[in-house]
């Protein structure tokens, strides 16, 4: 059973003669505890149909299903809700909020929902992610590695089932990069979450379950492991 | 469990408003100075509102809630023991004097306990209230009227009658010993002479022997509030019959003290103080608006990728506003309380000038205390505020998640050509400065204006000639008056008597002067029948009342002039000295058509030499128009039946001599429908003898000297309450002074709004283009542009709004100088048309020094303070 599903996704970007067809008609099932990468170059149209797939962002047309929920058919704020309840983001800027501190950062999330504080798997993913040291320390005093690993929490506080990472290894060196996305897929692992993640690195996309290449906005290889 | 994600909404609110300092100090400054505005105009309309009260109860004597009338002792206790009252008083009233000097304000003998005596205004100056059998307190005035010095310990003789006795000789004498005094107040209705309680019931006993009522004993009650006093003083005997000591019929008068109700309900002048009084709220709450909403929106600006970032990370749009308006909130808890205290200082102290301008007595003034003040400020600008972020806090709202991610993302192509393109900096800052043109517009219009209105208040306040109105406004040095002459242009029970005038012609050193007078009791004036219709129908007369002899009159307005006056006139047409002729009757009347001092004839109107007969009448019989029989209440229940005869005129007739116009300080300050006319002093007192009162007395000095020792001693007299008030250039001059201040005061806040505006929409285009050109400027800076040429070409960016807008302002202001000069000119008689621009020229270096500081300090500044750059330097 697939838990996220695009139909004929399409996303213009301007008018007339300037349209610009980012994503031009994707379609794509994601099965429950699946590992996926996206691959392609530059401009291909791969963050887009990130945005798309985790509800930042509406598409011109075309549907995306969530765990049985068409999730444009919700209100903005009810969309929000849902996303932040089902999914959990990454991004290549770990884009933490400068004024709170790393723990606070990882439960803003659960929070803003008004969710209380489940001490013990905040305390685990902590752990996990080997951060027990910073819980007190604001985000501009860590190093990049340390703070996408927040990033990464922040993104697990919720027991998201899906987590969506937009070259989360982007701006880390190949060993930090190595190393943050180890303990993504060991977290992952360790709570049947489906992952997919927008990388550059082929050592990364290979510790994918399905490969998937995106050109001019349109898939245009899959590759399965094994 | 839904609880806590409000806790992470104010803790995120309280970690920005801290990161964000220099905003936070703007905002303050802008919730203190639109709270100021507000509580001081409250404070204003409270106090005002209190003051007419204050005055009110001054006029009627006290300020207690009401009176229980004629009380009997079992009454009483019921009274004094009843939830409903709060305080009581007591008041038995011996007798009065309402002779002789007492005519106009006759002078009431009771006893009051202290309470009673508070509440009616008597704070003993010297002495204590009587305690011994003999002893008597009594306000200076009545002491002077009766012939005694305020000195404690005199030997005062009194004779009075009892209140409402028919025999008009019987009358009382005693001798008391005087306790204290106090000063009297001239708007107070009594005189009031106050002795023990042991005489008030030894009296009582006396008269009742001669077979008079014995005394009664009033009680004055204070409830918890003002509001329901009658139903509430009723309600305290509802529950009465069958009560020990006290049967059905023993019923109770109440008296109810109107000041309350009046003051409240349906006070014209009060109304005409509110109405302005809120379109100035409006538009504080409009200019707050401005300048609070300017300050959030370039704060939002600023960091809107960082809200952005919030939405996804999953804040939702209502909390982003939350955020946004709990900040806002936070910073009202500083700003209102400091804006309220200050806003009460303020209003305050302008309180004297408004009362001046209302016909509330200057002593009457009381600033209210009323928490409603504060309540409403805080209110009203907490509304204003929440306004002013709704917008900001919607645009924050609505930031877009994939805009914060797109961040490090390049830039698309387009831009970029066309700034390189002008490779000159000079002329990219003009490109730029082009790229908005509604905000450029707005930028422009701001700054320009708030230069515009300064030059133009300083134009106007220093084309005010004080001078030159001084001769407009005043044709003698000095009018002395009563009270009611200049406040109510009327003269009413109080006028300036023959020896008070008299000791002022004593203590003064005047060149020449003279008296005007007024008939008081119902001046007539014959007229034809078509005229008088004519004048019925204007809805000046609603009963017709013709003479004996079917002939008809209409009510005038006669001035009677000494000599001195007369040859203030202004003459139109005829000749005003023939008024001057003992031996003959002369009249002149107020020219009507007058146009711009250009004076039209009036065809239908008397013409000189014409005779007009003049009168005034002491007794008015009504008849009942059906029956031609006096009129009965069957009559006054159909008015239009009703008609009158006078029944004793005193008929004179007088030669028109001239049309002419009295200046307006020494004429009776106010006109009748119809005819106003002008005769000889000496003339109408031969005719008319006692029903021609003094209004006022007007001289000129002649030596500075003698002008100023004038009034220095009417100052003195005017502090004295007797009730003399003065007018003299001095007074004149120092009135027009604190208008000219007021102007000014009123122009300068007026641009420093518009200005702090006009300087907020220029930071807040500035920095929105700096943060919108982020790549751009990066992109030149990376194809060989040097941080100072970045530097340069924003600075005269800067300057092209700011040296712009102040040249434009230079240009209106000389465009306009002729237009302002014109109006002026007709709208005020006192403005000396010139030319001045200096005020644009003292503000046009500091423009410059804005437009280049407001940039730099951007540039510099968003580097390092903002929210968003700090996630930008992390990434
Ligand atoms: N807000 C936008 N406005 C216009 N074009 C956009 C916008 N966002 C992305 N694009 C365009 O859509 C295409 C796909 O972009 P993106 O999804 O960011 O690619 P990738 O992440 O694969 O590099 C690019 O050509 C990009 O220029
Ligand atoms: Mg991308």
């Amino acid at each position: 059973m697939s838990i996220l599903e695009a139909k004929n996704l399409v996303k213009d970007y301007g008018q007339g003669e300037n349209c610009v067809h980012a994503v031009a008609g994707i379609n794509l099932a994601v099965e429950k505890g699946e590992f996926i990468s996206i691959v392609g170059t530059s401009g291909s149209g791969k963050s887009t149909l990130l945005h798309m797939l985790g509800g930042l962002d509406r598409p011109t047309s075309g549907e995306v299903i969530v765990d049985k929920t068409p999730i444009f058919d919700l209100k903005d704020d009810n969309l929000t809700i849902f996303r932040r309840r089902k999914i959990g983001f990454v991004f290549q800027a770990y884009n933490l909020v400068p004024v709170l501190n790393v723990y606070e950062n990882i439960v803003l999330p659960l929070e803003l929902d008004g969710e209380k504080v489940d001490k013990d798997y905040v305390e685990e993913i902590i752990d996990t992610l080997m951060l027990t040291s910073k819980k007190e320390v604001l985000p501009n005093q860590l190093s990049g590695g340390q703070q996408q690993r927040v990033a990464i929490a922040r993104a697990l506080a919720f027991r998201p089932s899906i987590i969506l990472a937009d070259e989360p290894t982007g701006n880390l060196d190949s060993q930090t990069g190595q190393d943050v996305l180890s303990l993504l897929k060991v977290s992952a692992d360790k709570y049947g979450q489906t992952i997919v993640i927008i990388t550059h690195n082929d050592e990364i996309a290979q510790l994918a379950d399905r490969v998937i290449r995106i050109e001019d906005g349109k898939i245009v290889s899959e590759s399965e492991r094994r | 469990m839904k609880v806590n994600n409000r806790n992470c909404i104010f803790r995120m609110s309280g970690r920005l408003l801290f990161s964000n300092k220099r905003r936070n100090l703007i905002t303050i400054f802008a919730i203190i100075l639109t709270a100021v505005l507000f509580t001081s105009l409250f404070t204003i309309m409270m106090s005002i509102n209190s003051s007419f009260e204050r005055n009110n109860f001054r006029q009627l004597g006290g300020y207690m809630h009401g009176t229980y009338k004629q009380v009997t002792p079992a009454q009483k206790e019921k009274i004094i023991n009843h939830s409903y009252i709060k305080e009581y008083g007591e008041r038995m009233v011996l007798g009065i004097i309402a002779d002789s000097s007492f005519r106009n304000q006759s002078a009431e003998i009771s006893f009051m306990d202290d309470n009673t005596a508070e509440w009616s205004f008597i704070e003993l100056e010297e002495g204590h209230m009587p305690a011994q059998k003999n002893e008597v307190v009594m306000d200076k005035e009545a002491l002077r009227l009766l012939g005694y010095e305020p000195v404690i310990g005199e030997n005062v003789e009194l004779t009075f009658a009892l209140i409402g006795d028919a025999d008009e000789n019987n009358k009382y004498t005693d001798t008391f010993t005087l306790a204290g005094f106090w000063e009297f107040d001239f708007i107070s209705p009594a005189h009031y002479i106050n002795v023990s309680k042991e005489y008030a019931e030894e009296f009582s006993r006396t008269i009742e022997k001669q077979g008079h009522k014995p005394l009664t004993t009033d009680i004055k009650v204070m409830l918890s509030s003002a509001v329901n006093v009658l139903d509430r003083m009723s309600e305290v005997f509802e529950d009465d019959t069958g009560s020990e000591g006290i049967s059905a019929d023993d019923s109770i008068k109440i008296g109810i003290n109107p000041g309350y109700t009046v003051s409240n309900i349906n006070n014209d002048e009060m109304l005409e103080t509110a109405i302005p009084l809120s379109a100035l709220l409006l538009l504080v709450i409009f200019a707050g608006y401005l300048i609070i909403y300017n300050i959030f929106h370039i704060s939002v600006v600023n960091d809107i990728r960082f809200y952005g970032l919030l939405k996804a990370i999953g804040t939702t749009q209502r909390q982003v506003k939350r955020i946004i308006r709990l900040q806002a909130l936070a910073l009202c808890i500083v700003g209102i309380p400091i804006g309220l205290l200050l806003g009460y200082l303020l209003g305050s102290v302008l309180m004297p000038f408004i009362i001046e301008t209302t016909n509330v007595s200057q002593n009457s003034l009381s600033i209210s205390t009323s928490p409603i003040i504060f309540v409403a400020a805080a209110i009203f600008e907490i509304i204003t505020v929440l306004i002013s972020v709704s917008k900001p806090g919607r645009m924050a709202g609505k930031a877009s998640p994939i805009e914060a991610l797109r961040f490090n993302d390049g830039m698309d192509g387009r831009k970029t050509k066309r700034s390189t393109r002008g490779a000159r900096v000079t002329q990219m800052a003009f490109a730029n400065t082009g790229r908005n043109k509604r905000k450029t517009i707005l930028v422009f219009i701001s700054l320009a204006l708030s230069l515009v209105i300064l030059n133009t208040v300083n134009m106007f306040v220093g084309g005010l000639d004080t001078e030159k109105w001084l001769d407009k406004s005043m044709s003698v040095d000095f009018v002395v008056g009563k009270y009611p002459y200049f406040k109510y242009h009327g003269i009413g029970q109080i006028s300036i008597s023959e020896d008070e005038i008299d000791l002022i012609k004593e203590n003064t050193d005047s060149a020449k002067g003279g008296t005007a007078y007024e008939i008081k009791n119902c001046p007539l004036i014959n007229v034809s029948e078509e005229e008088y219709r004519a004048y019925q129908a204007q809805g000046g007369m609603t009963i017709e009342i013709v003479g004996k002899d079917g002939s008809f009159y209409m009510p005038y307005l006669m001035e009677g002039m000494d000599d001195h006056l007369i040859d203030k006139l202004n003459v139109y047409e005829g000749d005003a000295s023939l008024l001057k002729d003992r031996n003959n009757r002369y009249i002149a009347l107020l020219a009507n058509n007058v146009n711009n001092g250009e004076y039209i004839p009036d065809e239908n109107a008397p013409k000189i030499g014409d005779k007009i007969t003049i009168a005034a009448a002491t007794t008015i019989e009504y008849i009942d128009k059906r029956t031609g029989e006096p009129a009965t209440y069957l009559t006054y229940d159909h008015p239009e039946f009703l008609a009158g005869t006078y029944s004793d005129l005193n008929k004179y007739e007088y030669t028109l001599c001239a049309y002419v116009d009295v200046p307006s300080d020494i004429s009776l300050r106010r006109t009748a429908i119809g005819y106003n006319a002008i005769a000889c002093s000496d003339n109408l007192k031969e005719d008319f003898k006692d029903n021609l009162a003094p209004v006022f007395y007007a001289f000129d000095t002649e030596l500075p000297d003698a002008e100023e020792k004038a009034e220095s001693y009417l100052q003195k007299l005017s502090e004295v309450n007797t009730g003399i008030t003065y007018d003299s250039k001095a007074v004149k001059r120092s009135e027009f002074n604190d208008f000219k201040n007021l102007f000014t005061l009123l122009g300068g806040v007026l641009c420093m709004i518009i200005g702090f505006v006009g300087v907020l929409n220029f930071y807040n285009t500035v920095v929105a283009g700096i943060i919108a050109r982020k790549n751009e400027i990066a992109v030149l800076q990376a194809i060989g542009m040097t941080g100072k040429q970045v530097k340069e070409m924003l600075m005269i960016e800067g300057m092209i709004y700011t040296l712009g807008s102040g040249l434009l302002a230079l240009i209106l202001s000389i465009l306009f100088i002729p237009a302002v000069n014109g109006v002026a000119n007709n709208i005020f008689d006192m403005y000396s048309a010139h030319f001045s621009i200096t005020p644009i020229l003292i503000f046009i270096p500091i423009m410059i020094l804005l437009g280049v500081s407001v940039p730099l300090m951007s540039y510099k500044g968003l580097s390092k303070a903002s929210v968003v750059e700090r996630i930008r330097e992390i990434g």
